[in-house]
C-alpha cells in the first residue's frame, strides 16, 4: 500500500512548510522512538504512542495505553478515522485527507498551535523530598561536627594548660569530659566522679599506681616482702590489674581466682620452695589448712623462794591440720570433754552445765573471741583457797613467789596466835592474848608454821589446785623444795592468713560443734580447728564451676587478702628506677 | 533475570557475615575476662577494631558508588556486602560493649550506629518492594511525561469550557488551581490529596470544598449532565467529564509515583547524615578511650 503523509511545519513567522512522505505498508506508527514511521521528539509522546492500520475497509486508529488521543476532540483509544477527522496526538494534530489517486490513504501531521498556549499558571506540585528542601550533605556535616566537636574537641581543648578551662567547662551545661566515662565509679570513689584528672593524670597514659597511692599510701601493704622472688612480676602489675573501674556492675575488688592462681597454681615456677603447695580452686585443689600454733615456753615460771621471771616468748609453728605432729602445746591441762559434760560439772555452787560461750566470748562485732584468762573464765570454779578455816582467803594467780609468801605469812601469824592446827602432830598450845612468847617459843612456833606452810604448798602446787591445770615440777634445793610451773600460752589466732567471721556463720543450724569437736576432746593438746572438708560442705570454689553449683562461692579473696598486713609498703619506685 | 542484591553471588556476603557473627559469639562465650566483659579486654579491643573497620568500609560505599570507573568489585557486590556486613555490626558492636550502656559518648556512638542500621533496613525493604510498583505505576511514562499528561488534559479542558456555561468553567478552573498533591513530606509518603474546588454549596453560595481525587468535581459535573436537556451541551459536559476523569487518573499516577519515590528516598536522608554523626562520635569514642586510658 502507498500512503501519503504531508508533514507540515511552521516557521518562526507562522509560514507553513509542507514536506511529503510516502510510506509503503499498511501500518503507520507514531511515537517518539526512532523506528516509528512518524517520529515526534516531544516528551508528551510515548515511544510507541499510536498505530494507524489501513485496510480496504477502514482506517483504524489504536492508541497504546497510557497514551491518549482525541478524535475530533473526544478522548478515545480506538477509532475508525473518516476523511476530515482530526486526531490530537500529544502536541500534534493528525488529519485524514482525501485519498489522492495512486494512494491508499493520505494524512497530514502538524503541530497543534494550541499546545503552545500556556494555560498553566500554577506551579508544578512538589512531589520529591528534594523539592521540599530535604538535604543530606549539609546535615551530614552538621551532625559530624556536632558529635566530633562536642564529643571530643571541646573537652580535649579544656585539658590543655592547667585544666582551669576544663573546670569551668564542667560547670556549664556543655558536655565536658564526664561524657567519656564508660560507667559509674565504685561508690567508694564517688567523690572522684567529676575529677577525672585524679586518676587520669596525663592524656594517653594509663592510670599509674602513683595516682592510687596519692590517697592509699598510708594504709596499703604489699603482697610479699621486698626480697620475694616474685617481686619483679608483682611490680609489673598495676593496681588497676585487679581494681578495675568504670565497669558495670561496679566491682572494685576483682574476686576472680585466676588473679591468684596465675602464680599459685604452680608455685615452683614462681620460685617458691616445696613447702608452698599448689592451689587452683577451693574445691578441687587447695591444701589442707595450716595453723599457726604457739609452742608455749618450756622455761618454767620458777616458784617460791627463787622468785618469778616473766615467761619466755612462745615460738610459732606452722602445721597442716593433717600433720601427725599436730599438737597444741599450751602447757595447760584442760579437757574440753569434762567441762562440756551435758550432765554438768561440779562447782562451788553445785553442778553447772557449761557451754562454749561461758569461756569463748565474742569480741565486738563477733568476728573473733576475747582471750581466755584465769580470773575471768576459770576462777569462779577453780578457787585458790588454801585454808579451810578461812575459805575467803585466796592465793594470787600466776605469782608463785607471792603465793608462798602469803602461805608463810598466814601460817606464821596463826601459829604465833596459838592457832589450833587440826593437822598438827603436836598438842595445841593455847595461851591468852597479849601474852608475850619467849624467843625460844617463837622460834619453835615459826618453825611449826613454816613446816605447815610447806605442807600446804606441796598440797596446793602438786596435788590439789595448781596441778589441776598446770604442769608443775618439784625441785629439791638446799633451801627446801621449789615448784616450777610451765607458763600457759594459748594460741589466740590459729589461722592468721585467713579471714573468718564467726558472726556471719552464726546461724540456727550451725552450732559450735558443727566445726569444732570440743565435746570429745580429752586433752588440751587437741587442735580443734575444723579441717578444710567441713568448709567444703557449704563452700564451693570458683562461682559457676560445675563442682561448685549450689554451693556458696569460695573465691580466694573470700578468706585471703592480697595486701598482707605483715608486709609494709616498700616503695617500688626506687627499685624500678634502679632497673 | 533481575537478581536481588540480597541474592548476589549465591549470598556470598550473607555467609561471610554469618561466619563473622558466629565467630564473635563463640569468642564472646568462650572469653571469660577477670572483669565484666567490656571494650577494654583483648576481645573487646578486637571486636571494636573489627567494628570500626567495618563502619569505615561501609561508609566507603558512598565513595565507591560514585566511582563509575572503579574496577574494585561490582557495585552490586558492594551493596550486597554493605547490607549483610552492616547488619552483622549489630552483634559485633553489642558484644564489643559487653552489653554495657550508659549516658556517655560511647553509647551515643552505639545508638547512632543502630539508627543508621535501622534506616538502612528501611532502605533495603524499600528497594526490594518498591521499584516494581514504581514501573508498574508509571506504565512507561517518565516523570516529565506524567506532568505533561496532566498539562495536556488541562489544556483540553480549557478549550472545552469556552463553550460551556460559565459556572462549569469556573468550577473546572478552580479545581485546576486548587489541585494540591504532594507539597509536604507526609502528603508525599501517604499520597494525601488536599485538592479543593469552588462549587456552589447547598445554600447556593460558591465555596471551596474538598476535592480529593477530583471526586467532588466529577460528582457535580455528573449532576450538571443529568440536568442538561440540551443534546449538544450534554455532549460537551460528557467530554469534559472524560477529561476530568482522565486527569484524576493522571494525578493519581503522579501521587503514587511520588509516594514510592519518597519511600525509596527518605531513608537515605537519615542514613547518610546519621552515618556522619556516627563517624564523629566514633572518632570521639576511640580517641577519648585512650585519652583517658
Amino acid at each position: 500500500m502507498r500512503i501519503l503523509i504531508q508533514i507540515i511545519s511552521r516557521g518562526p513567522g507562522g509560514a507553513a512548510e509542507t514536506q511529503e512522505k510516502i510510506h509503503a505498508g499498511d501500518t503507520v506508527t507514531f511515537g517518539r522512538a526512532t523506528d516509528q514511521v512518524l517520529q515526534c521528539n516531544d516528551p508528551r509522546v510515548l515511544l510507541q504512542h499510536a498505530t494507524i492500520k489501513i485496510s480496504d475497509e477502514r482506517v483504524g486508529l489504536t492508541v497504546n495505553s497510557p497514551a491518549q488521543a482525541a478524535v475530533n476532540g473526544r478522548l478515545c483509544r480506538d477509532a475508525s478515522l473518516q476523511i476530515g477527522d482530526i486526531v490530537q496526538l500529544g502536541p500534534m494534530l493528525l488529519r485524514r485527507l482525501r485519498t489522492p489517486a495512486g494512494y491508499d490513504a493520505a494524512f497530514s501531521l502538524e503541530p497543534d498551535p494550541r499546545s503552545a498556549v500556556a494555560v498553566k499558571d500554577i506551579e508544578a506540585p512538589k512531589l520529591t523530598l528534594q523539592a521540599l528542601g530535604w538535604r543530606k550533605r549539609v546535615w551530614a556535616w552538621v551532625f559530624f561536627l556536632a558529635c566530633f566537636g562536642l564529643g571530643l574537641l571541646l573537652p580535649w581543648s579544656g585539658l590543655s594548660g592547667d585544666g582551669a578551662l576544663l573546670q569551668s567547662l564542667r560547670g556549664t551545661p556543655l558536655p565536658a569530659d564526664g561524657q567519656w566515662s564508660s560507667g559509674a565509679l565504685h561508690p567508694a570513689h564517688a567523690e572522684l566522679e567529676l575529677e577525672c584528672e585524679a586518676c587520669h593524670a596525663k592524656p594517653f597514659q594509663r592510670v599509674r599506681n602513683e595516682s592510687c597511692l596519692d590517697c592509699h599510701s598510708t594504709h596499703l601493704t604489699q603482697h610479699v616482702t621486698e626480697g620475694h622472688p616474685q617481686v619483679d612480676s608483682l611490680m609489673a602489675d598495676r593496681c588497676t590489674t585487679c581494681h578495675i573501674e568504670h565497669d558495670e556492675p561496679s566491682t572494685l575488688v576483682q574476686a576472680d581466682t585466676r588473679l591468684c592462681t596465675d602464680c599459685h597454681a604452680n608455685p615452683a615456677a614462681s620460685g617458691f620452695d616445696e613447702s608452698v603447695l599448689a592451689v587452683t580452686d577451693f574445691v578441687t585443689q587447695h591444701p589442707e589448712f595450716q595453723v599457726s600454733l604457739l609452742q608455749a615456753s618450756s622455761q618454767p615460771i620458777t616458784s617460791a623462794m627463787a622468785g618469778m621471771a616473766s615467761p619466755a616468748p612462745a615460738r610459732l609453728q606452722r602445721l597442716r591440720l593433717d600433720d601427725p605432729r599436730l599438737k597444741e602445746s599450751s602447757n595447760l591441762e584442760f579437757p574440753h570433754k569434762v567441762h562440756l559434760d551435758p550432765k554438768g560439772i561440779q562447782a562451788p555452787t553445785g553442778d553447772v552445765v557449761m557451754g562454749c560461750a561461758d569461756c569463748h566470748t565474742p569480741t565486738m562485732g563477733g568476728a573473733q573471741f576475747s582471750p581466755i584468762n584465769m580470773e575471768q573464765h576459770c576462777a569462779s570454779c577453780h578457787r585458790l583457797e588454801f585454808d579451810p578455816a578461812q575459805p575467803e582467803r585466796q592465793l594470787p594467780h600466776a605469782e608463785p613467789a607471792e603465793a608462798w609468801r602469803i602461805l608463810l605469812g598466814h601460817y606464821s601469824a596463826r601459829f604465833l596466835e596459838g592457832y589450833a592446827d587440826p593437822l598438827a602432830t603436836s598438842a595445841p598450845n593455847r595461851r591468852g592474848t597479849g601474852e608475850r612468847l619467849s624467843p625460844q617459843e617463837r622460834a619453835v612456833r615459826l618453825g611449826q608454821a613454816r613446816a605447815r606452810a610447806l605442807l600446804v604448798a606441796t598440797d596446793i602446787f602438786e596435788r590439789r589446785v595448781c596441778a589441776d591445770c598446770h604442769t608443775v615440777t618439784r625441785r629439791e634445793t638446799d633451801e627446801g623444795p621449789q615448784w616450777d610451773v610451765l607458763p600457759v600460752q594459748l594460741t589466740q589466732v590459729f589461722m592468721p592468713k585467713a579471714r573468718f567471721d564467726h558472726a556471719s556463720h552464726r546461724t540456727a543450724d550451725l552450732a559450735c560443734s558443727s566445726c569444732h569437736e570440743a565435746e570429745n576432746s580429752e586433752s588440751a593438746t587437741d587442735v580443734l580447728m575444723p579441717r578444710i572438708e567441713s568448709c567444703r560442705d557449704c563452700h564451693g570454689g570458683e562461682p559457676g564451676a560445675a563442682h561448685s553449683r549450689h554451693l556458696v562461692p569460695g573465691e580466694c579473696v573470700s578468706c585471703h587478702v592480697f595486701h598482707e598486713e605483715t608486709h609494709p609498703l616498700w616503695t617500688p619506685s626506687a627499685k624500678a628506677l634502679a632497673q | 533475570m533481575h537478581q536481588s542484591m540480597l541474592d548476589y553471588a549465591s549470598r556470598r556476603y550473607l555467609k561471610i557475615a554469618l561466619l563473622l557473627c558466629g565467630a564473635s559469639v563463640i569468642a564472646y562465650l568462650w572469653h571469660d575476662p577477670i572483669s565484666p566483659p567490656n571494650g577494654g579486654t583483648w576481645l573487646g579491643y578486637t571486636l571494636g577494631g573489627i567494628g570500626a573497620a567495618l563502619i569505615l568500609w561501609l561508609t566507603a560505599l558512598g565513595i565507591r558508588k560514585r566511582a563509575y570507573r572503579s574496577s574494585l568489585g561490582s557495585l552490586q557486590g558492594w551493596v550486597s556486602a554493605h547490607v549483610y556486613l552492616g547488619l552483622s555490626l549489630i552483634l559485633i558492636a553489642t558484644l564489643h560493649a559487653g552489653f554495657q550502656v550508659g549516658w556517655n559518648i560511647h553509647t551515643l556512638a552505639y545508638v547512632l550506629m543502630m539508627l543508621v542500621i535501622v534506616s538502612g533496613i528501611v532502605g533495603v525493604v524499600a528497594y526490594l518492594r518498591f521499584p516494581e510498583q514504581l514501573s508498574a505505576n508509571r506504565a512507561g511514562l517518565n516523570a516529565t511525561q506524567m506532568l505533561q499528561e496532566v498539562d495536556d488534559l488541562d489544556q483540553r479542558a480549557e478549550r472545552l469550557i469556552t463553550n460551556l456555561p460559565i459556572e462549569i468553567g469556573h468550577a473546572v478552573r478552580s479545581a485546576r488551581e486548587h489541585t494540591r498533591i504532594g507539597g509536604g513530606t507526609l502528603a508525599i509518603l501517604t499520597s494525601r490529596d488536599r485538592s479543593q474546588v469552588e462549587l456552589p454549596a447547598a445554600d447556593g453560595v460558591i465555596r471551596l470544598q474538598g476535592n480529593d481525587s477530583q471526586n467532588r468535581l466529577l460528582d457535580w459535573l455528573g449532576t450538571q449532565l443529568s440536568r442538561s436537556t440540551d443534546g449538544e451541551l450534554s455532549r460537551r459536559i460528557s467530554d469534559l467529564i472524560n477529561i476530568v476523569a482522565a486527569r484524576r487518573v493522571a494525578l493519581r499516577r503522579l501521587q503514587r509515583d511520588a509516594r514510592v519515590r519518597g519511600w525509596l528516598d527518605i531513608w537515605l536522608y537519615f542514613h547518610v547524615p546519621i552515618t556522619f554523626a556516627l563517624l564523629g562520635a566514633l572518632i570521639a569514642h576511640v580517641v577519648s578511650v585512650f585519652l583517658y586510658w
